[in-house]
């Protein structure tokens, strides 16, 4: 006989076995009632177990959970044992403690949908209640890995719900701060916490928000950015229109200043809503050492943002139209630098950009430590080469360098995706109609900027529409400490004076 | 008029701004008199169906009209200055591209633009006035009837009417400006008057008092004169080439609100709701007539026209409209029923 034959028909019994094994667990156990077994088989997977707990004087309990998301310790700890020792009565005060806790779930709906979330459900005394002994797989708290701090908080949140929602808790101790939960996902049914604070917050975002999350339809929520795209994007843009973070404590700097917050299992992440174009200059820590150098701080973060987005552009256009515009000897220098370049400024433009993005985008995913080592490859090894080669001038790899560089100022990692999206038609209108083609694309992107709304707040706000008590708060960082006595304008809250109205 | 008015030809000065203050005080007056509507709800009720249809026509036309005039005008600065080799319908086309989609999401974008480029604007403004003072002699103080006003009096008559066509804007947003959540009437009108007055003392006083040469470094385009003031210290004749690009935002702004206004005008006299598809339409015959080579001759009887226009629709229409408002006691629709609009 064939060896591959035998082989086939020996997997073949396998798979067979294994379906064998499984409608065993499928049948009903001796003695089982109908309830557990309809319960056990409605949720399908072979960790779905049930078990027979025999009590005193004669009667018995059964159990189903699902064990890969129980604390199976605390199901032997809290239920069986207390069950085995004490009646089945649940909620009286004569039953045992564990039972008085336990949540009735008279429908096959109800219990199925405890199971799956990691409750257990026990049938005793012909009720059925169940007992949330999750135990889902977590992390432990760590420091955020996209937005680092020098003098801030080092905690960061972690893809536990409950967790995240503890950190938010804990800094905002406020007995206005309201938390509703809310199941998104037909299948994955992914829970997601609506936070904000009930005096402050505006009161048309919390309904948007809480509408938008009523009416989703789909399958599953696997990220906070999804779901950010579910409720606030909306249009065909490159812009993240709510803020992602996963440091608990800029989550509770936003939901103090009348902001939302949403927080979805599974993700260290939470959003933040409404945002602007300068949230994204801001970070927790900035409003420390005083107004000047918070000043000087977030000028040389929009400046690194503005030159990443132009500098390209700026490049190409001084060196293919509006040359007349560089000193005689800058002009020399750059056609000394180009020498021996075989193509045109605009095409040498585009190359370097998109060589750029790929290492970035390389470095971004290359695990560990390797990630240093593309980019140190990349800037100093292939650069060098490229100049020596001649296939870039070297001019062309210092303004490279401003761009890759400025991108990392912005202080959230989504909106460097925009800057390095939007330099490429810059630097195409630049190097086709010069300083009046690179002015037009920002123009266009301006405009683009300012089109948007998140969740209803005018995107490019202090700055357009103008607000200049804030737009100046903005600039010069949120006063601390006895200072701040108002949230930013820009939220559009019920409540602005921070602790009420002075006396 | 100038000509004969000789040696009294600063009298000039009168009439052109003259205009632009009866423009002025008629919008504020037809604002307070109809708050909370735009000249699109109460022409027709106060001129009759035909008559006030008819006048929305024509001050659609006319704004439309503005749109390629000015993109024409841009247009040629910036053919002259930065692409001599390209046609002119480049530039023609990529700008009314460019205004063309501010304008699809409506003035409220194309104002919130303005309120952002204007500190970047604010900048050049203040350098296109400052630097020249270098090429004026401050110690030369021209008496009113020695300064030759015939040649210069573009400029007053220019910025006059800019400011009577900015609260034609105002008139056609209506409601819309007082209503908003800003309260946006107030700040625009006030704007407006500041621009007015700025320019009165930017234009016709430093021309008097600092001299001829003032006046012709001013004059846009600036490029084109740039090359008669040098300076030691200071690359000016490079830096010319980026006032460019400030007078390429001031066009943003200026063709954005004719565009939008001028088509949503003209939308709603032909009775359709749908402005947003013949911006589209309106941005793109307007980049394809502001590209057309137009001979100088031709294009200054434009202007001519142009200016002409303004004075009679965009000036004495409204005029004529309150005149009649005021005789038929015509006032606002919702003035009952929402009466706090009123106060």
């Amino acid at each position: 006989m064939d060896v591959s034959l035998l082989g086939d028909i020996r997997h073949r019994c396998q798979r067979l076995t294994q379906r064998l094994d499984s409608m065993e667990r499928n049948l009903p156990q001796a003695g089982e009632p109908r309830e557990v077994y309809a319960l056990r088989t409605h949720v399908t997977g072979d960790d779905v177990l049930s078990a027979r707990i025999a009590l005193q004087r004669g009667s018995e309990a059964w159990i189903v959970y699902i064990q890969t998301i129980v604390n199976l310790e605390r199901v032997h700890d809290e239920i069986i044992q207390p069950l085995q020792g004490g009646s089945v009565a649940t909620g009286g005060s004569s039953g045992p403690p564990i039972l008085a806790r336990a949540t009735p779930v008279p429908s096959l709906e109800a219990q199925t949908h405890n199971l799956v979330s990691g409750h257990v459900v026990i049938f005793a005394g012909g009720s059925a209640s169940s007992l949330d002994l999750t135990n889902f797989p977590a992390r432990p708290p760590s420091e955020p890995s996209t937005e680092k701090t020098i003098l801030g908080s080092k905690q960061g949140l972690t893809e536990s719900l409950n967790a995240s929602l503890g950190a938010l808790r804990d800094r905002v101790r406020s007995p206005q701060l309201c938390v509703e939960m809310f199941e998104i996902g037909l299948r994955s049914r992914t829970r997601v916490a609506l936070v904000y604070l009930r005096d402050v917050a505006n009161p048309d975002v919390v309904d948007l928000t809480r509408q938008g999350l009523e009416t989703i339809t789909t399958s599953h929520i696997r990220t906070a950015n999804e779901l950010g795209e579910y409720l606030f994007q909306g249009t065909l843009t490159t812009i993240p229109l709510a803020e992602q973070t996963e440091r608990p404590d800029r989550a509770a700097y936003g939901i103090s200043d009348g902001r939302i917050c949403l927080v979805v299992d599974g993700t260290p992440f939470v959003l933040l809503a409404p945002t602007t174009f300068f949230e994204n200059l801001h970070d927790t820590e900035s409003a420390v050492p005083g107004p000047i150098t918070v000043a000087f701080v977030r000028f040389i973060r929009l400046l690194g943002l503005v030159a990443s987005l132009t500098a390209a552009g700026l490049y190409a256009a001084v060196l293919t139209v509006d040359t007349p515009l560089l000193p005689t000897p800058l002009a020399l220098a750059v056609a000394a630098s180009r020498t021996g370049v075989p193509y045109p400024v605009l095409t040498e433009t585009l190359i370097m950009l998109l060589v750029v993005d790929i290492f970035s985008e390389s470095t971004a995913q290359a695990p560990g430590g390797l990630g240093s080592a593309i980019s140190i490859v990349g800037t100093l090894i292939i650069g060098e080469m490229a100049v020596e080669a001649r296939l870039a001038s070297s001019l062309m790899l210092i303004v490279i360098a401003v761009t890759a560089l400025g991108s990392f100022l912005t202080l959230k990692y989504p909106f460097s995706y925009t800057l390095r999206i939007w330099k490429y038609p810059i630097a195409l209108l630049a190097g086709l109609f010069g300083l009046f083609g690179w002015m037009a694309a920002l123009l266009l992107f301006l405009t683009h900027l300012t089109s948007l709304k998140s969740a209803g707040v005018p995107y490019m706000s202090p700055l357009g529409p103008l607000q200049p008590r804030t737009m100046l708060q903005s600039a010069l960082g949120e006063p601390s400490g006895r200072r701040r006595i108002r949230r930013p304008g820009t939220w559009d809250v019920q409540d602005i004076r921070i602790g009420g109205r002075r006396p | 008029m100038i000509e004969r008015l000789g040696r009294l030809d600063w009298l000039g000065l009168v009439p052109a701004y003259g205009v632009g203050l009866v423009g002025t005080a008629t919008a504020l007056a037809l604002m307070a008199r109809f708050p909370g509507e735009s000249i699109l709800d109460y022409s027709p009720r106060v001129l009759g169906a035909a008559a006030g249809r008819a006048f929305l026509v024509l001050l659609g036309l006319m704004l439309l009209f503005g749109a390629p005039l000015n993109l024409n005008f841009m247009s040629r600065v910036v053919q002259f200055t930065e692409l001599p080799r390209m046609p002119l319908l480049v530039p023609a086309w990529l700008l009314a591209a460019l205004v063309g989609y501010a304008c699809y999401f409506g003035p409220e974008v194309v104002a919130r633009v303005a309120e952002v480029v204007f500190w970047p604007l604010a900048f050049g403004f203040l350098f296109i006035f400052v630097v020249p003072l270098a090429a004026a002699v401050p110690a030369r103080l021209l008496p009113l009837s020695g300064f030759p006003w015939a040649g210069y009096l573009t400029a007053p008559v220019a910025s006059s009417l800019g400011t009577v066509r900015g609260f034609l804007c105002l008139l056609v947003l209506g409601g819309a400006a007082r209503e908003s959540g800003r309260g946006m009437a107030t700040p625009a009108v006030l704007a407006l008057s500041a621009s007015w007055v700025l320019l009165v003392l930017g234009l016709a006083l430093p021309v008097m008092v600092l001299g001829v040469g003032f006046a012709e470094h001013i004059r846009y385009p600036i490029v084109a004169v740039s090359g008669t003031v040098s300076f030691r210290w200071f690359p000016f004749q490079r830096l010319t080439l980026i006032l460019g690009l400030v007078w390429e935002m001031v066009m943003y702004v200026v063709l954005g609100f004719y565009l939008w206004s001028g088509t949503y005008v003209l939308c709603a006299a032909l009775g359709t709701t749908r402005w947003r598809s013949w911006i589209i339409a309106g941005a793109a015959v307007t980049g394809a007539t502001a590209g057309l080579p137009v001979p100088p001759a031709l294009a200054e009887r434009g202007v001519d026209g142009w200016n002409f226009a303004v004075v009679a629709i965009g000036v004495l229409g409204p005029l004529l409209l309150f005149a009649v408002a005021r005789a038929r006691g015509h006032a606002a629709a919702r003035r009952g029923s929402e009466g706090g609009h009123a106060a």
